[in-house]
């Protein structure tokens, strides 16, 4: 089968994530072949294939075991559900590509990202012994960051922080520039309305302490400038 | 943590809400089985009308409300869970016409978690029971693998103040409070799809009691009333409908969470909204072609908002009313006969 085949076992997993598996991997692949264990899961992916104009087969493996291809139009592999179903099993490991922590590329081949790299900024300067030169060094920093290979998938800010993502703040630009590649940036809500810039924010969303604990602890990294 | 083990932590969470709710068809097939109930008069309202709660007359001017409800988190802060679960189970008093009187709690939840945890979760859904004017009397808790949580609420009501869901008329309109799309939007958050603020919108509306809702239409001629919860707009309009009636929605006048309208538009949809589609596709037609207006229609609501019906000369008097009192209100269509050889219920233009 060509390299343009991607595979994933979506065995245990409930709509929208084989859905979303499976439209990650058709960004590099002409045709996916998706494992998914109920009846719905097939036609939620049906749905899709037929709205986008794809090529859709299943054939159903075991009761609770479903093999569903998609194939871009113009490819001539709709045929695969004719493999043997010996050569699919529950244990075939997936071809990795969804769901690790890596860059993943799109469709335009701009946004950088890296599932688990987080940005903290919870002060309005950088390092310590001059708080101007350490605000020049902080706002070098985030433009920094827009020159990364690697874009952080959250940029959290808190306390001092969060005066960046208000207008008058050096980085505004930079972070908007940040947003539009798709990184996420949030700000801590109570320190909004501490420093009184609820109505000048210029950037990115608000959030609570509940979420940033929650995408703290799931990052792989945190990065502090 | 292993990735299967990863994927099937995330699951509990993302099939959380009234999108775990058992498809419509099933559940009809089961109770169709079960030997008939003795018969009592007394029981104004049982589940042979799929309405949204039991209802019993204790004397002439008084009948109880009996129901329960509750589901695995679509959140994952304990405190927000509790709020939305007790919101959504308070809300079939509400959609019966009726006022709150007890709750009890209804708690699965796992032997090794923190119980901090469940504390935060009971604070949430006795928050609610309180503003819903109610007594938290007491509850049951079990161990399970992963946490569940509702009420049991008794409410009552006078007998001839019922709002039943089955009693819509010809030529009456339908107000539909709350946006749609909550279902897609928490499962979307969940698997890192949707914004913040969308989040956000969906929360607020989750936990807002329909207690304010229905405080207005109760001032108001009102022919009939369900809440819009996990069988989606399209299905609880349908039993709405009872097979009797057709209802003209006005696809333009739908309340939805603009980030759900996006969030279908890229497929991310659930399990729950497919089999409600499996279930109602054959009673529904769309004049228009839009797939993703067609995914929020069929969307699973968690604590949805109240379906009414109003005499057609009363929906703008009704709505202004219910928008005066910070309800998010809509007329969304009418309703009118339907052939007996028709099998279209809905209709949406």
């Amino acid at each position: 089968m060509s390299e343009n085949l991607a595979k994933i076992d979506a065995l245990g997993q409930a709509c929208p994530i084989p859905i979303i598996r499976t439209k990650k991997a058709l960004r590099d692949h002409n045709e996916v072949e998706i494992l998914v264990d109920t009846d719905v899961s097939t036609q939620n992916l049906e749905k899709m294939a037929k709205q986008l104009n794809y090529q859709y087969a299943m054939k159903q493996l075991a009761p609770d075991q479903f093999q569903v291809n998609i194939a871009k139009a113009g490819t001539t592999t709709a045929t695969a559900p004719t493999t043997p179903a010996a050569t699919v099993t529950a244990s075939t490991p997936t071809d990795g590509d969804a769901d690790q922590p890596h860059i993943e590329s799109s469709e335009a081949g701009q946004i950088r990202l890296s599932q688990g790299y987080t940005v903290v900024i919870n002060t309005n300067t950088m390092g310590q012994g001059d708080e101007k030169l350490g605000q020049t060094l902080l706002k070098s920093f985030v433009y920094s960051l827009t020159e990364q290979d690697v874009l952080p998938e959250y940029i959290l800010f808190y306390n001092g922080g969060v005066q960046l993502v208000a207008e008058g703040s050096d980085s505004v630009e930079d972070l908007q520039a940040l947003a539009a590649q798709g990184v996420k940036i949030l700000s801590c809500g109570v320190c909004i309305n501490y420093f009184d810039l609820k109505e000048k924010m210029a950037v990115g969303e608000i959030t609570n302490m509940f979420r940033i604990v929650e995408i703290m602890r799931k990052s792989q990294r945190l990065v502090r400038p | 943590m292993t990735e299967t083990a990863k994927f099937a932590a995330e699951q509990l969470i993302v099939c959380g809400g009234c999108n775990a709710k058992m498809g419509p068809g099933n559940l009809a097939d089961i109770l169709a089985k079960l030997p008939a109930n003795k018969r009592d008069d007394a029981l104004l309202v049982g589940y042979d009308t799929t309405d949204d709660a039991a209802v019993y007359q204790i004397d002439a001017e008084t009948a109880l409300i009996q129901t329960l409800d509750f589901f695995p988190s679509m959140v994952n802060d304990p405190y927000l869970f509790g709020k939305i679960a007790a919101t959504n189970a308070l809300s079939d008093v509400f959609a019966m016409g009726g006022d709150v009187l007890t709750a009890l709690n209804i708690v699965c939840f796992p032997e090794d978690m923190n119980r901090h945890i469940l504390e935060k979760i009971l604070q949430g859904g006795q928050e609610k029971v309180k503003e819903a004017g109610g007594i938290l009397a007491g509850g049951h808790s079990i161990h399970d693998r992963l946490p569940k949580y509702g009420l049991a609420v008794t409410g009552k009501v006078a007998p001839n103040q019922i709002l039943r869901n089955d009693t819509v008329r010809p030529g009456d309109a339908l107000i539909l409070t709350k946006p749609l799309g909550v279902g897609i939007v928490t499962t979307s958050y969940n698997a890192g799809a949707a914004s913040e603020a969308a989040f956000q919108q969906a929360v607020d509306s989750m936990q807002t009691l329909n207690k304010y809702a229905a405080d207005v239409l109760k001032q108001h001629q009102v022919t009939s009333c369900t809440d819009v919860t996990g069988f989606g707009l399209a299905g609880h309009l349908s039993e709405m409908l009872h097979g009797q009636l057709q209802a003209t929605i006005e696809a333009v006048d739908l309340p939805m969470i603009p980030d759900a309208y996006t969030c279908a538009e890229e497929f991310l949809v659930t399990a729950g909204g497919q089999r409600n589609r499996n279930f109602l596709q054959d009673k529904i037609k769309f004049e228009l072609d839009d797939y993703a207006l067609e995914e929020i229609v069929y969307d699973p609501q968690t604590s949805g908002g109240l379906l009414a019906s109003v005499p057609a000369d009363q929906v703008a008097t009704v709505v202004a009313d219910l928008k005066q009192a910070g309800v998010t209100a809509n007329c969304i269509g009418r309703v009118t006969e339907k052939a007996a050889d028709d099998p279209i219920e809905i209709i949406v233009k």
